[in-house]
């Protein structure tokens, strides 16, 4: 037998191997292309865009968030919408968006569903590993504040951190005032349309946070990507983006929801709490309060909320079966820090250092981002270096 | 699919002889292939394998009865086909999905494992192959008919698997119409559609397994040690899937997109992560069956 046809046999599977891995790095890799030219905007221009009462024009899309804020390997539950994947995982959120009215949102997992639907008056959560659903009834229309709206809704999702970019971009222009620094950066490709960036900068040296970019749909002024730079890094600690957008209105179909047959529905009060199914009390955790504003804002928690089990959100009354009497989830979307589970619990206190001041002693956590101080029951977490964490303890006024 | 084309113009001479009448060569493949299809299932180890994998569906449905998880959880974690099961007890068309998901962590792959492992190996091994190459028929063709006759086995299995999981689950429990996981209610037909769906791609994931189990079988002469390999191959690629570190390799393991028939119980159903998944299982049976030609058309078979 003959060497050469031999080896080239074996050059048609080797082909085929090639002609797949160029696929896969096609479709994985993003277009290194130049920066797409847009017409030229200035930063306030851009604020106006992003605004809240912005209109955001009907589309289909997905989104998808990622957090890695360089924790220590925490305990993996397998439920995407746990608390440790919040913290360290990536998912998938798509939308369906009509108007302020009209949307579905849906977080697929492996083999359940998340869906937030609101179809006019009505909205609806619907958990398919709990087979519930949660019926709202939203007070009568207000047509200032659509995104607040919006907001709202969504955040009855069972997630703690903003789940789209319009949210993100909310959260983060609430804070834009003197103590920002709002500028602009090269445009940018994002869910292949061409988009402003948007960079805005805490001026306080005592922020842990570099800089935010919101990257700016050049044509409809939708907020398409959000990535939060910790200081002196490049690679950002939290995004959360579109990976495709298409500016069509989705089908109606996608905002009608019936409970299905067998479904626990459960309708909390007209002006209850926007909590779980089970929420007894107000929207909020006992013990919990917030100190300074803006960028330099520190949540306290109770530490119990982390290694005993009260005021569990939504989410994790999903993942830990234990937590059968839970409240709700804890109101705002700041801090990812609402849920709790024991593992994480002591994942995270393991990894803590002893540090101690005038204020007392404790545990500090330090993550790329955020910083987690752990003293005398409480628990203050904050974007901020330690002395604020610091000068917080006992300082701060109680929420909701 | 331009490396099909350049598979063409390299070929081999035995066949490329075959090439001109067309008609016969057509019916003779037909024969070809239906004596390789008696072969496979005629054979009584898989038609006990068969037997084995519609008899999984029937005892999960009784025992799932008999336990009948009305309002609690079925047992398991929290996630993992929990809704499936909640849903049941309402519904027989879940034990579909149940007996599916359940089967296709080990019992399918590990049947589809046993046939395409044995495939060229075992005639090996026998000593047979000697013979069957004697059949002038080219090994390309000879190669087309062991894959063609793993896929009938595969999709077989998978199908068997379904049945009897859809009459088990409507004998024991009530049928009406199927919530999806997205929450929305469809009527029985439509659900019915989706089973089948499911169930199609889940075959087309087997069929995959059945091209890597034929790629290894030709490099081997004993069967087992080929079937041993694939499994291996398939824990190691599910065990791989469950590690965090490596969540970034998951998309590209041979088994990620296995349990993603999930995407057909949404609604609206997920096309895109379909589509990977059908990419995913073509890449793999496209490469493993070329590997499994460039070896086997190249290799001196001396037993």
């Amino acid at each position: 037998m003959n060497v050469s046809p031999k080896a080239a046999r074996w050059t048609v599977p080797v082909a085929a191997l090639a002609v797949t891995g160029a696929a896969i790095a096609s479709g994985v890799m993003p277009s290194a292309g130049a920066a797409p030219v847009l017409p030229a905007e200035t930063p306030a221009q851009l604020l106006a865009d992003v605004s809240s009462t912005h209109k955001i024009p009907p589309l289909t899309g997905t989104v998808v968030e990622t957090t890695s804020l360089g924790l220590p390997q925490l305990p993996q539950t397998g439920d995407p919408t746990s608390l440790s994947s919040l913290l360290t995982g990536s998912h998938t959120v798509k939308v369906y968006w009509q108007d302020a009215r009209h949307f579905r949102l849906s977080v697929p997992q492996s083999m359940s569903e998340t869906d937030v639907v609101r179809n006019g008056g009505t909205g609806w959560l619907w958990e398919s590993n709990q087979n519930t659903v949660t019926k709202f009834t939203a007070s009568p229309p207000d047509n200032s504040k659509k995104m607040g709206k919006f907001k709202r809704a969504a955040s009855q999702l069972p997630q703690t951190a903003p789940i789209t970019p319009q949210q993100a971009a909310d959260a983060v222009l609430a804070k834009v005032g003197k103590t920002t620094v709002v500028s602009t950066q090269s445009n940018v490709d994002v869910a292949n349309q061409a988009a402003y960036q948007l960079v805005l900068a805490p001026k306080s040296a005592e922020s842990t946070i570099g800089s935010v970019r919101v990257a700016v749909d050049g044509k409809t002024g939708v907020p398409l990507r959000l990535q939060v730079f910790p200081k002196g890094t490049t690679t950002p600690a939290f995004q959360v983006g579109y990976t495709s957008i298409d500016y069509a209105a989705p089908s109606s179909s996608n905002f009608t929801f019936t409970p299905p047959p067998g479904a626990k529905v459960t309708t909390p009060g007209a002006n209850g709490a926007k909590g779980g199914p089970a929420s007894k009390s107000a929207g909020s955790l006992a013990g919990a309060g917030t100190y300074g504003k803006g960028w330099l804002s520190v949540a306290e928690l109770p530490a119990s909320a982390l290694t005993s089990n009260p005021g569990s959100s939504i989410t994790n009354k999903a993942s830990s079966p234990v937590s059968s009497s839970s409240s709700s989830s804890a109101g705002g979307n700041g801090s990812p820090l609402s849920g709790n589970s024991q593992e994480i619990a002591s994942a995270l206190l393991g990894s803590g250092t002893k540090v101690s001041g005038a204020w007392g002693s404790g545990q500090l956590v330090h993550t790329s981002l955020l910083n987690v101080l752990i003293t005398g029951g409480k628990l203050y977490v904050g974007a901020v270096s330690p002395s604020v964490l610091e000068s917080a303890v006992g300082h701060t006024t109680a929420a909701g | 699919m331009s490396s099909a084309d350049v598979a063409g113009t390299t070929a081999a001479p035995a066949e490329a002889a075959g090439a001109g009448e067309e008609q016969r060569s057509v019916r003779s493949y037909g024969r070809f292939l239906r004596s390789e299809l008696r072969l496979v299932f005629r054979r009584r180890r898989n038609q006990l394998l068969l037997l084995v994998v519609a008899l999984f569906p029937l005892l999960i449905g009784i025992a799932l009865k008999i336990a009948s998880p009305h309002g609690g959880r079925g047992g398991g974690g929290p996630n993992n086909g929990a809704a499936f099961f909640a849903q049941l007890a309402g519904n027989g068309v879940f034990l579909t999905f149940i007996a599916l998901t359940m089967l296709l962590i080990l019992v399918l792959p590990v049947v589809v494992a046993i046939v395409s492992g044995d495939s060229v190996a075992g005639e090996a091994g026998y000593g047979t192959l000697r013979y069957l190459l004697a059949v002038p028929a080219g090994r390309t063709r000879l190669l087309s008919v062991k894959y063609l006759a793993i896929v009938c086995f595969a999709v077989a299995a998978t199908f068997i698997v379904a049945i009897v999981a859809l009459v088990t689950g409507l004998v024991l429990f009530p049928a009406g119409p199927v919530t999806l996981l997205s929450g929305d209610t469809v009527p029985l037909a439509s659900g019915l559609l989706r089973v089948l769906y499911v169930t199609l791609y889940i075959s087309f994931a087997m069929a995959a397994v059945g091209a890597i189990g034929l790629a290894i079988s030709t490099f081997t002469e004993h069967g087992i040690g080929a079937i041993a390999a694939v499994m291996i191959l398939i824990v190691a690629s599910e065990v791989t899937d469950q590690v965090p570190q490596f969540a970034s390799a998951g998309p590209y393991l041979p088994t990620h997109w296995w349990t993603m028939f999930a995407a057909l119980l949404r609604s609206p159903v997920d096309t895109t992560t379909l589509w990977h998944g059908l990419a995913s299982f073509a890449a793999y049976t496209v490469i493993f069956v070329l590997i499994a030609w460039a070896r086997f058309t190249t290799t001196d078979v001396t037993s």
